[in-house]
């Protein structure tokens, strides 16, 4: 039985939780790619179409929300589950994100990498 | 009653008021060149009504002949000292060309009449005294006359209607005035003359000056100007009055019809008090209530600049606090995240000595992540971005998880935790259960952290009292207790109580505070009671059943909408 290794995207601007985040999910048989800001992580997603995205919010140059609305206007990639994942703990940014069809909006301080893993898992079996 | 007569008395009535007036005017500032040019022109006013009259009275016929020359001469300095007066220091305008000519024009006049035969030729004997006759330059005169006049007038109107409103209202004084004196002389030195082919009248205009002075004087000295209204309602009750007074005296012969006449006019004068008084009061009040309007509008104005500003500092204060709350977050996650791993043993197993260490490291970040979302949280309530959403919710099962929860820990510490009653009837109460469960679990984790041994007790109550219906939970533990004073300061300001501060100081007193306003925006209570000190303490939270009585988080929703 072939087994295919779950692809997922990270987009996150701190190179330091990149690499966390990447070493712990390789840990878990996942393949990540990392990207470091909006435009990179469209092209990644147009190229690699991922199982799930994990986005952070606040990105140089274009946020995460603008992002997430960009990638949703697209209708092949409308339907690529997304985590929503940021230390910027705006009401109105959550509730824009949610709407914009994000799973969850975690606070990346409130878990552990091993927690956000469990919630990754979640998300790609449902 | 004669004709000469009254002109005698017209004649010393305008003569003392114009010295009045021109002192008067004087006194007021004797620097200002307008106040100057004033008096002088009162004074030529003078000279100009006097001369007319003695010349048109005596009998000696080279007198009067001199006398009119005087007068003649006269009126052509008035005519410049006018001009001087109105464009220059008025409207304070210096147009060389048409002053060179005006000054010219009436330095000439003035020579021709006082030295020639050309403008004042000759006078003649008439019924009712003696007459002047023009000479051959008399006609050029009159037109000087008239040119300079309508100078004046021409470049007032101009400069009135650029003029502020202050402005335009000296101006409207000093245009009455003029034209008081332009109409009365055009009557009785133009068509009286024409008309009933007589030159009798023909200085009886010249008194109308009194009337020029009058408001012209009022304009200048006065900083306050009254309105148009009152000057014209003033004008007309006056004018009416002297042709009634004339009227009756020069008239009527019958004594009785006289008395009724001057009843008449008495009553008119009463009556034209009145209304004059009347107008003055309508036009004080309109200007009051214009004034206060526009400060109303002004304060209106700045108002909502303040508040658009005031409304902008709040964007941008909460914006800060979110970027810096990030900031701080992001080493935080990066220890977080290491240490977790390390834990678990991705790198590998871990000494036993550097186990204890590192759960150290770990728990002091917690504490560290804790207190920034602590201080997300009080900032958020305190700029009113916090949403409430209620549900029924049936609390006794909020309580039991955290109980569940929080029970390990307590076992850890050798404490107790027990919900009890929990079989007890407890109606379902609207909340917002994320916030009361955070409340909750503050309070008991902080019954837990400050009680060495024993154990903390939970119970859940219903209330009714002044017909409103809530459900209280009890929270008591057997730890160090409190004074009075301390339990009113509990929640009043960041303290932890002298226990908390002598022994024990994990975490700020940001936890109570976040409770209490979420227990107030449920329009809840929550204090803490206790027997005294080394008697344990009960920490009360009472939630009213139907939930905060305005809708906030319907407010809320409409207030994040418009944001």
């Amino acid at each position: 039985m072939k087994k295919m290794k779950k692809e997922i995207l990270i987009i996150e601007d701190e190179k330091m939780l990149a690499e966390m985040y990447k070493e712990r999910f390789e840990q878990e048989g996942f393949h990540i790619h990392s990207a470091f800001d909006a435009e990179e992580g469209m092209n990644m997603v147009k190229e690699l179409k991922p199982d799930l995205i994990i986005l952070d919010i606040l990105l140089p140059r274009e946020n995460g929300v603008e992002f997430l609305r960009k990638m949703r206007e697209i209708k092949e990639l409308s339907s690529i589950s997304v985590v929503a994942f940021s230390n910027y703990d705006d009401l109105d940014t959550k509730k824009e994100a949610l709407a914009l069809g994000a799973k969850e909006y975690l606070i990346k301080t409130n878990y552990t990498p091993s927690e956000i893993l469990k919630k990754v898992i979640y998300y790609l079996e449902n | 009653m004669s004709f000469y007569l009254i002109e005698t008395v017209i004649l010393i009535i305008v003569s003392i008021s114009s010295v009045m007036i021109g002192s008067w005017v004087y006194q007021n500032d004797r620097k200002n060149p307008l106040n100057k040019w004033f008096a002088i022109i009162s004074l030529l006013i003078v000279l100009w009504v006097n001369s007319a009259y003695f010349a048109a009275n005596l009998t000696i016929k080279e007198t009067s002949l001199f006398l009119y020359r005087i007068n003649s001469a006269v009126v052509s300095l008035f005519l410049a000292s006018a001009y001087i007066f109105s464009v220059f220091y008025f409207i304070k305008k210096k147009s060389s060309v048409l002053f060179k000519f005006v000054f010219s024009g009436s330095l000439l006049f003035f020579f021709l009449s006082l030295f020639t035969n050309l403008i004042v030729n000759n006078v003649v004997e008439k019924e009712w005294g003696i007459g002047m006759m023009f000479g051959p330059l008399g006609d050029f005169y009159k037109l000087f006359a008239l040119f300079v006049t309508v100078a004046i007038i021409y470049q007032l109107s101009h400069y009135y209607i650029t003029a502020e409103k202050k402005e335009k209202l000296k101006i409207q004084y000093f245009f009455i005035g003029i034209a008081l004196l332009a109409v009365f002389n055009i009557i009785f030195n133009i068509i009286i003359p024409f008309i009933t082919s007589s030159v009798r009248l023909q200085h009886v205009g010249d008194f109308s000056a009194i009337f020029f002075l009058g408001l012209t004087a009022y304009a200048i000295v006065k900083q306050k100007l009254f309105g148009i209204r009152i000057v014209f309602t003033t004008l007309f009750v006056a004018l009416i009055s002297i042709l009634l007074l004339v009227d009756l005296l020069v008239f009527t012969d019958i004594f009785v019809i006289k008395l009724f006449k001057m009843i008449t006019l008495l009553a008119f004068i009463v009556f034209g008090y009145a209304l004059a008084k009347s107008v003055t009061k309508e036009v004080k009040q309109r200007e009051k209530v214009e004034k206060l309007s526009t400060k109303l509008a002004t304060t209106n104005i700045r108002l909502e600049a303040a508040y658009k500003k005031l409304k902008e500092l709040d964007k941008a204060k909460s914006e800060f606090i979110s970027i810096v709350s990030h900031q701080l977050r992001t080493p935080l996650t990066a220890v977080k995240g290491y240490l977790s791993m390390i834990k678990e043993g991705n790198y590998g197993k871990i000494p036993k000595k550097v186990e204890n260490k590192i759960e150290n490291i770990y728990n002091g970040n917690e504490r560290l992540i804790n207190l920034v979302n602590d201080m997300l949280s009080v900032s958020r309530i305190e700029t009113g971005k916090v949403d409430i959403g209620l549900e029924k919710i049936q609390i006794k099962d909020t309580v039991s998880e955290i109980v569940k929860n929080m029970s390990i820990i307590a076992k850890d510490k050798n404490l107790y935790l027990r919900f009890k009653n929990k079989s007890r009837r407890i109606p379902k109460a609207n909340i917002d259960i994320d916030k009361i469960h955070q409340v909750i679990l503050n309070i008991i984790d902080n019954a837990l952290k400050y009680t060495k041994k024993g154990g903390v007790v939970v119970e859940v109550n219903k209330k009714e009292e002044k017909g409103v219906k809530s459900v209280v939970v009890s929270i008591s533990d057997t730890g160090e207790g409190m004074t009075k004073e301390e339990c009113l300061k509990m929640f009043y300001s960041f303290s932890r109580g002298s226990a908390g501060s002598l022994l024990h100081s994990e975490g700020a007193g940001l936890g109570l505070y976040v409770s209490k306003k979420f227990v107030e925006m449920h329009d809840g209570n929550i204090w803490v009671g206790s027997e005294g000190k080394g008697k344990g303490s009960t920490f009360f939270i009472e939630l009213p059943i139907k939930g905060p009585k305005d809708k906030k988080n319907e407010k809320n929703e409409k207030r994040n909408s418009n944001n």
